[in-house]
């Protein structure tokens, strides 16, 4: 029994001591390569608000979510997580308030943003009548990726994914969990700077969710890359969230570490105990 | 049966819930309702005094017996619509329909489940189809003053005939469904169609008559000559039972034709049912993609490493290509509106030589609709077909992507118009050899093709950008509307003033008065320009306010 307990201490240690890690490695790196634009965060949404005719889907939210940084977005169904990324992406036009990615306006300057920018929506788009390496090189393509690199990162990522095999058959005759997977590496592809993640492990079996999951932490932890996203599931957003959102109503209820989330509800321990305090209270507080 | 009641329910809710959800929407749908009525009315009428209404002069025995002739050949055109709208639509409202998966993971009997499916295939595809040959039908029935015994039936017959069609369309297509896979069925299908389209426009227009070896006219005689043989066809059947009722023939005459429809039409679907059940879940099944489990560790890589990158227009309109080439789904569509290009041509040979720059004219108005629609449709996701918002949500892609409206804009406008304007100058200048045009002649009729299908183009794609706004989510038909006007508007204004000023009528005299050829060159370069400037100025900024 004490052996028990003390392996699984050493699992959760341990996965703790790789975060720092590669948080350290990262910090020294991103001091040296000078990748920080426009001040501390690459992304950065002041006073976003969203009305759809007379209905108000996000009432004015801010927040910024800093380079190598997760930012978990939490909320119950029709909070206004979607309409938040989508505005953040480009696909929605804010009411009011603004969203800087990288320095750049999302609507003063929609190509600049979006070339830092990366996006895996909960309901992707993709051609049906290209190969999953087709649409792979066409994102890269498009983001202006090096040849050589691009083929190398596509071979990367179908790897990391158990998607090599089927990478030259069309997408439509691809089932839900492969759309989604090649949903994210189209995502991924061009190294982007911002990556936002509506409900990224969605439809993915366990093993893909891992993977996923490890990459999405690979790129905020190794390249520097400031990451939103939104989930339902608490885990994820417990196990690789370095600070989590809520957000209830259209309002930004309660920002923090877990920690600081757990101090805020005054009761509850786990994330899913104190997100139910929390939005039950729905205490609007800006970040 | 309270399962079929209670989905039958659900199906109510939902219709109302989409047409009469508000007040105002209630009384929008209901003037639309109203509107495509009024419309039907114009056609009866149309077709009442126009084209049927000359059976009135016939004695009345021989206006009856021409009736019941129109009448069997009106059911035997919509048996033939029905029975490929049956085999086009079985994949979209069965196999692949969304609440499918759905109802067969409730607590259901599958064979309700299938007796409400192929009720609403059939119901569905009824309807598509009724908007065209309901005012024929009726046209037919004013025009032999038939009594209300005939009108209360001709509906039943109606129903009967096309749902027997259906039926037979369904039952092949379960069937193909058990030996080949949905992409063959769809290549089959499709392809099958559009042969099928071409021959009777062959038969149509060339006047080409069947081969030798299949004896039709043996066929007919032997069918005709059999006693009540002919009945078993439902359209015939059909046709004779409403032309005996027009006729008012005693109840005796009528046994024959309602027993061979009714029973018939019963035997068709009984027979559809029991294929279905035996055969359609298991269609289903194979059709239902399933993730495979890794077998081996195959790395497939790709052939070469390209040396650079395309720019963002070049590189969409290289993978929208690849796209397109694949789209087979849907491919047929672009046929059809290539043949209609090619038939098009073809009457301007044959009849162009009076008046061969005119006719030229028309060739061009004409041919710039059809091919640059039919070219533009293999770059539709075949979604569209099961989902029609995909047809703006294809383009949600691009919208997150680092492009701007201009590169957007011109990247859909290369795509379609490198192959429509090859497909264009070759009708042209096919028709301009036949017609004998000189070198000069031609010279200048394909640059003012390039030039009027160049802003043909920017219209086009800027309107559609401007059609996908969310004003036009909410009043769809505005948005139609404005879209179906606005091409003939363009094409009137560059092509179309020329053709009035030059076509010999009288009743155009007035107008030709007020037209010469300095204002219409004037108005038609204008027209073109406006296109390039300032309606893609306003397609670039509704790219920029597109939501998703």
């Amino acid at each position: 029994m004490k052996l028990d307990a003390f392996h699984k201490m050493m699992c959760y240690n341990y996965g703790k001591i790789k975060k720092l890690i590669l948080k350290l490695t990262v910090k020294t790196s991103k001091q040296d390569k000078g990748y920080i634009q426009g001040g501390n965060n690459l992304l950065k949404v002041s006073h976003l608000k969203k009305q759809y005719g007379k209905v108000e889907a996000v009432k004015g939210i801010d927040f910024e979510v800093k380079p190598g940084e997760i930012l978990g977005f939490l909320g119950p169904n029709g909070a206004g997580k979607t309409t938040t990324i989508k505005i953040c992406s480009g696909l929605l036009l804010p009411t009011e308030g603004q969203v800087n990615l990288c320095g750049y306006d999302i609507v003063t300057n929609p190509t600049e943003a979006k070339k830092h920018l990366g996006y895996v929506p909960d309901d992707p788009f993709l051609y049906d009548k290209l190969t999953g390496r087709q649409f792979l090189n066409f994102v890269g393509e498009m983001y202006g990726v090096d040849p050589k690199l691009r083929i190398e990162r596509i071979d990367y990522l179908l790897d990391r994914l158990d998607l090599q095999e089927k990478s030259n058959e069309l997408i439509g005759g691809y089932s839900r969990g492969m759309k989604r997977k090649i949903a994210l590496m189209a995502g991924i592809i061009h190294q982007p700077k911002i990556l936002l993640l509506d409900e990224p492990t969605l439809g993915l079996d366990a093993v893909s969710a891992k993977n996923a999951k490890d990459i999405v932490k690979e790129m905020a932890y190794k390249e520097n890359t400031a990451v939103l996203l939104t989930t339902h599931v608490m885990e994820i957003a417990e196990q690789i969230c370095d600070r989590i959102a809520v957000i209830a109503g259209g309002r930004l209820v309660a920002v923090g570490t877990l920690e600081e989330l757990q101090k805020k509800a005054q009761k509850g321990t786990t994330l899913e105990e104190v997100f139910v305090n929390i939005t039950s209270e729905s205490d609007p507080v800006q970040g | 049966m309270n399962t079929l009641k209670l989905l039958y329910k659900n199906q109510w809710s939902m219709f109302i819930n989409r047409y009469f959800r508000t007040r105002n929407k209630g009384i929008v749908n209901i003037l639309i309702a109203c509107g495509i009525l009024g419309l039907l009315s114009l056609g009866v009428y149309f077709l009442n005094t126009k084209v049927v209404g000359r059976f009135g002069d016939f004695p009345s025995e021989q206006g009856y017996a021409v009736a019941t002739v129109m009448y069997s050949v009106v059911f035997l055109l919509i048996f033939a619509f029905q029975f490929f709208a049956s085999l086009l639509g079985l994949i979209n409202n069965f196999y692949q329909s969304p609440d499918m998966g759905f109802l067969v993971s409730k607590p259901l009997n599958s064979g309700i489940i299938l007796i409400y499916k192929l009720l609403n295939h059939t119901c569905n595809t009824i309807i598509k189809e009724a908007i065209f040959f309901v005012p024929v039908v009726i046209a037919l029935s004013i025009s032999v003053q038939a009594n209300a015994v005939f009108y209360i039936l001709m509906p039943l017959i109606y129903f009967m005939i096309a749902t027997t069609a259906a039926s037979i369309g369904v039952s092949l297509g379960i069937l193909f469904l058990t030996k080949f896979s949905i992409k063959s069925y769809r290549y089959f299908v499709n392809t099958g169609n559009f042969l099928l389209t071409a021959l009777v426009w062959v038969f149509i227009f060339f006047g080409v008559k069947a081969p030798s070896f299949i004896p039709l006219e043996d066929i007919f005689k032997w069918l005709f000559n059999t006693a009540y043989l002919y009945l078993i066809f439902p359209f015939i059947s059909g046709g004779e039972l409403l032309g005996k009722i027009a006729l008012g023939a005693s109840p005796k005459e009528l046994v024959m034709p309602t027993l061979f429809l009714v029973g018939v039409t019963a035997l068709i679907v009984i027979a559809t049912y029991c294929i279905a059940k035996k055969y359609f879940y298991k269609g289903w099944m194979n059709s239902t993609p399933v993730e495979k489990v890794k077998t081996t560790n195959k790395k497939v890589t790709n052939k070469k490493t390209p040396e650079r990158n395309l720019t963002p227009i070049l590189c969409m309109v290289k993978y929208e290509w690849i796209r397109a080439c694949k789209n087979f789904d849907i491919m047929v569509g672009s046929l059809v509106f290539y043949a209609l290009y090619s038939l098009l041509v073809y009457f301007t040979i044959k009849i162009g030589s009076r008046n061969p720059l005119l006719f030229s004219a028309l060739a061009m108005a004409g041919g710039i609709f059809l091919v640059t629609t039919g070219t533009s449709v293999p770059f539709e996701s075949s979604e569209i077909t099961k989902n029609p918002l995909t047809a703006k949500y294809q383009h949600s892609l691009i919208k997150f992507m680092p492009v701007s409206s201009q590169e957007v804009i011109l990247s859909r406008i290369i795509m379609i118009f490198i192959p429509s304007i090859v497909i264009l100058t070759i009708g042209l200048t096919i028709s301009s050899i036949f017609l004998q045009l000189t070198l000069i002649e031609w010279i200048v009729i394909i640059l003012i093709q390039i030039f009027i299908t160049t802003g043909y183009f920017y219209m086009s794609q800027s309107v559609e950008m401007i059609y996908f706004q969310k004003y036009f989510e909410s009043n769809k038909f505005i948005g139609g509307l404005i879209s179906f006007l606005i091409i003939p508007a363009y094409l009137l204004l560059t092509i179309g003033l020329y053709v009035i000023y030059s076509i010999e009528l009288r009743f155009l005299s007035n107008l030709q008065r007020f037209l010469n050829l300095p204002l219409i060159i004037v108005i038609a370069v204008s027209t073109v320009i406006v296109q390039i400037t300032y309606i893609s100025n306003i397609g670039k900024r509704a790219w920029d306010k597109m939501e998703f």
